[in-house]
């Protein structure tokens, strides 16, 4: 991390551009601010808050200026307006999970190219409609319960093999995704694996609220593919919501 | 309904709860006639376990009547009479298709907690903490049974209530600790652990062709009860027991070993100490050396047959002598589905009458002191009995 305040770099294109443009100007309004304070604390003799001033405004006008963040970086996501088409650097979420359930890929495959089953194998979805043979439309639940919608169109499809869906461009939060279904050994039914890129709505900050609201993205989808795993399988999913419990008084 | 309820260490209440409602299509909602206390009820009771919340509902163990069924369950009517495992299992997974009903695919709510634990969820458990599920124990006047379909057993009229009870866990369990023995006729199984999973092991091992048994304990109602059944005794606060069966086997070492203990296993020796000290400072959670001491009694190239509970880790773990000794280990919590059956047909064919067992039966309103007296061996209580 560069030493606050001092080796502020002129904007160098090499560097992926992690930081949202509105961010850009907040950060080198909030460091502008940040490093008079350092300079005043200096002035009132308050070397220690100086120094933290001058480290946070340091950070901000670093990022403001060149559109970077290392911690961005290290975090591995990015508040970028930019596609990700243009700048393959830039750092979106990814997830990955496999299953295994006890149907034939064929079976699945059918399950899952109906996109309006999708709510019940990613429970973040609210409902998906079909508007013709390839494209669809998404509405999700999003960020504290707001519905995010987007339209989608199938790039690959192999029955019993592979489907692929990315989000159209232009939509409101880009993502893609792909579900692979390979037939697993000793007569153990399907080896699921899904793949599901996407930048949060927000940028940064929908993933992070989200996290703090209790739900990861990554366990949900883990969760979601056992639920398909359990209703495939048993026609059910275990519950022991309502059953009896005592008060111990 | 009345139901026994945890609540806290040591303390286990009795309390008026809500009746179990239907929850699934292949619910069964069963009127318990007959519940037990099982040596893992103590481990729940002694605090060993994590995961457990106050006014959860204990008991794994049960026997009674159908009251209503899930709209997918065929098998079973209100009225008939019916054992229940003490493992949910839903019968369609893989590991369920394999006989291997308690490591289930399907019947965990809690499996991401498990998960964390383990690597991978077993089967849920009735009223065996949140991370084997949080289902409602059948220590209770009704039980609701997921996947009703799979699990009970309907029972004939020539089977009491009391004999069919044992079929639930634990005659099972102490079957497939001797089963996993691979036992050859003319071998010498040693046996630690005379509670009643011990005492069914014991039991077993001679069904399956071993020509002595050998069985290890201090507690002398638990070793005469294990003799009644032909077991040599080899009592632990008398004498060593890696010499005591030393001797008895020419040298060799038993066969086999059956680990019936579990975590809280007793002892003075040095390792047994270390256990507890790390246990009492929270360090730990096992104490090990009923099976330190099997795998070092054990003779080479013979089998560690684990039916006691382990639940988290231990140290001190001797992986050399096992290794070098070419040790096989056998283990886990008892697939009691694949067992119901044929242990029936054992008792209907008058081999065995497992409610021998039994030694003291109470009310439901008494479980708490049922608990005490079961947990403390008192009055020589062996196995308890719990009447709703």
């Amino acid at each position: 991390m560069a030493a606050p305040g001092v080796h502020i770099r002129p904007e160098q294109p090499s560097m992926p551009q992690n930081v949202g443009d509105l961010e850009r100007v907040v950060s080198l309004v909030l460091g502008g601010v940040a490093a008079l304070g350092a300079v005043s604390s200096l002035s009132r003799r308050r070397p220690l808050r100086a120094l933290v001033l001058m480290a946070l405004g340091g950070d901000m006008l670093y990022r403001g200026t060149t559109g970077y963040s290392p911690l961005y970086n290290a975090l591995g996501v990015t508040s970028d307006d930019a596609t990700f088409a243009s700048n393959p650097l830039s750092r979106v979420i990814t997830f990955k999970e496999s299953i295994t359930i006890m149907k034939s890929p064929s079976e699945l495959y059918g399950f899952w190219r109906d996109f309006r089953n999708l709510p019940r194998v990613m429970s973040y979805l609210e409902r998906v409609d079909l508007i013709d043979g390839t494209r669809s439309h998404w509405v999700a639940k999003g960020l504290a319960e707001l519905p995010v919608e987007w339209d989608a169109e199938i790039v690959q499809d192999e029955p019993g093999e592979v489907i692929s869906w990315r989000s159209l461009e232009g939509s409101e939060v880009y993502n893609r995704g792909s579900v692979q279904f390979e037939t697993a050994t000793a007569g153990r039914g399907t080896a699921i694996t899904v793949q599901l890129t996407y930048r949060p709505p927000a940028g940064l900050i929908g993933a992070a609220v989200a996290r703090l609201m209790g739900r990861s993205p990554a366990q949900e989808i883990k969760e979601d593919l056992r639920h398909l795993k359990q209703q495939m399988e048993t026609g059910e999913t275990p519950t022991v919501e309502g059953q009896p419990r005592g008060a111990c008084r | 309904m009345k139901a026994v309820t945890w609540c806290g260490k040591k303390d286990v209440r009795v309390a008026d709860v809500e009746d179990p409602k239907m929850l699934r299509p292949h619910d069964a909602i069963i009127h318990v006639t007959r519940a037990a206390i099982c040596g893992s009820d103590v481990h729940l009771y002694d605090g060993c376990v994590p995961t457990m919340k106050k006014g959860d509902i204990l008991g794994h163990e049960a026997v009674g009547e159908v009251v209503e069924v899930g709209k997918e369950v065929y098998n079973l009517a209100p009225g008939d009479r019916v054992a229940v495992p003490s493992p949910i299992s839903c019968g369609q997974c893989w590991y369920c298709k394999q006989g291997l009903w308690s490591l289930c695919d399907n019947t965990n709510p809690n499996a991401w907690m498990m998960e964390k634990a383990y690597g991978q969820s077993t089967a849920g458990i009735f009223g065996y903490s949140h991370m084997f599920g949080g289902y409602a124990g059948s220590q209770a006047e009704y039980v609701r049974v997921p996947f009703a379909n799979v699990g009970p057993l309907k029972l004939p009229k020539e089977v009491t209530y009391e004999q069919a009870l044992t079929l639930s866990d634990v005659f099972p369990t102490g079957y497939q600790a001797a089963e996993a023995c691979n036992i050859h006729s003319g071998d010498v199984i040693a046996v630690w652990g005379c509670g009643p999973i011990g005492q069914f092991a014991v039991r077993s091992a001679f069904m399956l062709g071993a020509a002595r048994v050998l069985a290890v304990d201090n507690d002398p109602a638990r070793l005469e009860l294990a003799a009644k059944a032909g077991a040599e005794i080899a009592d632990f606060s008398k004498a060593c027991v890696h010499s005591q069966l030393m001797e008895a086997t020419g040298g060799r070492g038993p066969d086999a070993c059956i680990d019936a203990v579990g975590l809280e296993a007793h002892g003075t020796t040095p390792d047994a100490v270390y256990d507890t000290i790390k246990v009492a400072a929270r360090m730990g959670t096992e104490h090990a050396h009923a099976l330190r001491e099997a795998i070092m009694t054990c003779r080479k190239g013979g089998t560690i047959s684990i039916i006691g509970v382990y639940a988290g880790l231990v140290d001190r773990f001797p992986i050399g002598a096992a290794f070098n000794k070419g040790l096989t280990f056998r283990m886990g919590q008892a697939h009691v589905h694949r067992y119901m059956r044929p242990l029936l047909d054992r008792i209907l064919s008058h081999q065995i009458d497992p409610s021998f067992i039994f030694t003291h039966r109470f009310a439901l309103d008494d479980a708490p002191k049922a608990y005490e007296m079961f947990s403390k061996k008192q009055d020589n209580c062996i196995k308890a009995m719990l009447q709703p």
